[in-house]
């Protein structure tokens, strides 16, 4: 399981399998963090307490399966090489800060890689619950079903005034982090998205890049998470995000409407030239292929370019991020032109499709 | 970040020399700072820096006090978690608390913290299966009150009646834990 994890593009989590006119929402994904009762926190480096959680998390893989039906298995982070590692990484089922600290570290995942556990980050556990498009609600409930089946077997450490107790007072309380990633290519050409960001953040809510934490947006892919887990319950915390995020919709669809309605032709001449560049060039870097395939993605939803399939656009994006690239190609040693002319010949040949 | 000096514990001394305009960076964990220290590895700077942060640099009670009100020195010097040893100011540099027991260690601490950072220090979430029923239902009835709030606003007030009743029998099982 863990190959499919590895060597595919994209999480069966990940694919969509309605008919979406456009693809503004990519993703939704729930965080919750949790700690053991009892146990030292993951930064006191305390080898029994890490050991100890390193052994409840074996143990999940049946009591999760009765949870939800999935398969789950247990990836040690120590049995993998570096650029596995890094796959993982990209591919947001870890953080790099667990990559840095190996022994006892690993991820408990299920089957569609729709559950990913990371075991003894910088909280014991912190529990991610994925689902493709604006499915908070959803991510959300099948994260407590596993929150729920641990619990019963090992209780966390809770305290009533302060709620779910976190290493950093930054998650105490809930210990949720919900957050959604959002393809706005509209708002991002017009040069909206500046005032819209500030005023998402006055909101106590965070806006990201492509790529977590002080990453800049690349291909025009944000990620808008809540920022607040005391003085707020799990159902606000999602109901408010929603909310935000449909009103994010709205506006990146009128912000396509005025695109179109203000210079047609400026734009299909920027989309049918991003187009053009990506069917011909022999070597493109990470960067320009995620700008242009964000251009595609646009005239592909406005109907101004030929279609693709529904995921050739999250595909691409994480087939072309560097260390994905490195494990497809099963070659270590590349330069970075050789990755940037395999790159560029991927992207041809699912364009000539 | 890593010791400059053992490359194994987190670096929780950070110092900056400026000598000649040319700037060096030390980062250095407390055991390999004190070694160093103690055998004159340090930058005269630093050590000097050290001296003046040391509480023997203010040898005059009187004048120690004006600058700390008393109960702000003690209560972060002498106040450590039973269960795993850390003190307020080592979580201070690190940002991270080291078990369960130091929320209620600190808690006076944490308390402003989460005003500052959260905007709140309630808990409105949900209560792990294992917590008491008074617990839980005090919890539920901040979840129904607002719920009590929206309805009575959108004008439902059939709904708001029923809300209503149930608050009432959450309390009385509050009520009833408490004696």
């Amino acid at each position: 399981m863990l190959d499919t994890i590895l060597d595919s593009p994209l999480s069966q989590w990940l694919r969509h399998d309605t008919e979406a006119t456009d693809h503004i929402v990519i993703s939704s994904r729930i965080r919750l963090a949790r700690n053991f009762d009892g146990l030292l926190f993951t930064n006191r480096n305390d080898t029994s307490a890490l050991e100890k959680v390193h052994a409840i998390s074996r143990g999940l893989l049946q009591p999760l399966k009765e949870a939800d039906g999935h398969q789950y298995s247990n990836i040690s982070l120590e049995q993998l090489s570096q650029s596995e590692r890094a796959v993982l990484v990209e591919k947001h089922l870890m953080s790099p800060a667990l990559e840095e600290k190996l022994p006892y570290r690993n991820l408990v995942v299920s089957d569609d890689a729709s559950i990913v556990i990371m075991v003894n980050e910088e909280d014991h556990l912190r529990i991610q619950s994925m689902a493709s498009g604006l499915q908070l609600q959803q991510a959300y409930d099948h994260a407590v079903q596993i929150d729920k089946a641990i619990e019963a077997k090992h209780p966390y450490a809770f305290d009533e005034r302060f709620g779910y107790l976190t290493a950093c007072p930054t998650n105490v309380g809930t210990g949720l982090r919900a957050s959604v990633m959002l393809h706005l290519p509209a708002l991002t050409m017009s040069g909206r998205i500046t005032r819209l960001i500030r005023s998402i953040i006055q909101l106590g809510y965070s806006v990201r890049g492509l790529y977590g934490e002080g990453s800049e947006s690349l291909g025009a892919i944000y990620q808008i998470s809540n920022q607040r887990t005391m003085g707020i319950s799990e159902e606000a915390t999602i109901e408010q995000l929603t909310k935000i995020v449909e009103g994010i919709i709205a506006e990146e669809r009128k912000s396509r409407q005025s695109l179109l309605h203000n210079d047609k032709e400026g734009l299909e001449d920027v989309l049918w030239r991003s187009y053009g560049v990506l069917q011909y060039a022999r070597r493109v870097n990470g960067k320009e292929a995620l700008t242009k395939l964000s251009d595609i993605q646009l005239g592909v939803d406005l109907d101004i370019l030929p279609p693709w399939g529904n995921d050739t656009f999250n595909e691409l994006v994480s087939i072309t991020r560097p260390n994905f690239l490195t494990k497809y190609l099963g070659n270590e040693d590349l330069t970075e032109a050789d990755r940037d002319s395999y790159r560029a010949k991927v992207i041809r040949q699912k364009l000539s499709k | 970040m890593l010791c400059d000096h053992c490359h194994k514990n987190e670096a929780t001394i950070h110092m900056t020399n400026i000598v000649n305009n040319q700037k060096t960076e030390q980062h250095l964990c407390g055991t390999c700072a004190t070694e160093l220290q103690q055998e004159g590895k340090l930058s005269p700077y630093s050590s000097f820096m050290n001296d003046m942060w040391d509480n023997s640099f203010f040898t005059n009670d009187f004048f120690k006090n004006m600058v700390y009100p008393d109960n702000l020195l003690k209560s972060h010097q002498s106040k450590r978690c039973p269960q795993c040893g850390i003190t307020y100011d080592e979580f201070n540099r690190v940002g991270r608390f080291g078990c369960g027991q130091c929320y209620e260690t600190f808690n006076s601490e944490i308390d402003p913290l989460l005003q500052r950072i959260q905007g709140s220090s309630e808990y409105e979430g949900t209560v792990p299966s294992r917590g008491t029923n008074v617990f839980k239902a005090k919890y539920e009835v901040k979840r129904l009150r607002h719920q009590l709030d929206t309805a009575v606003q959108a004008e439902k007030f059939e709904e708001a009646a029923i809300l209503r009743d149930k608050i009432k029998e959450l309390e009385a099982i509050i009520d009833g834990g408490k004696e």
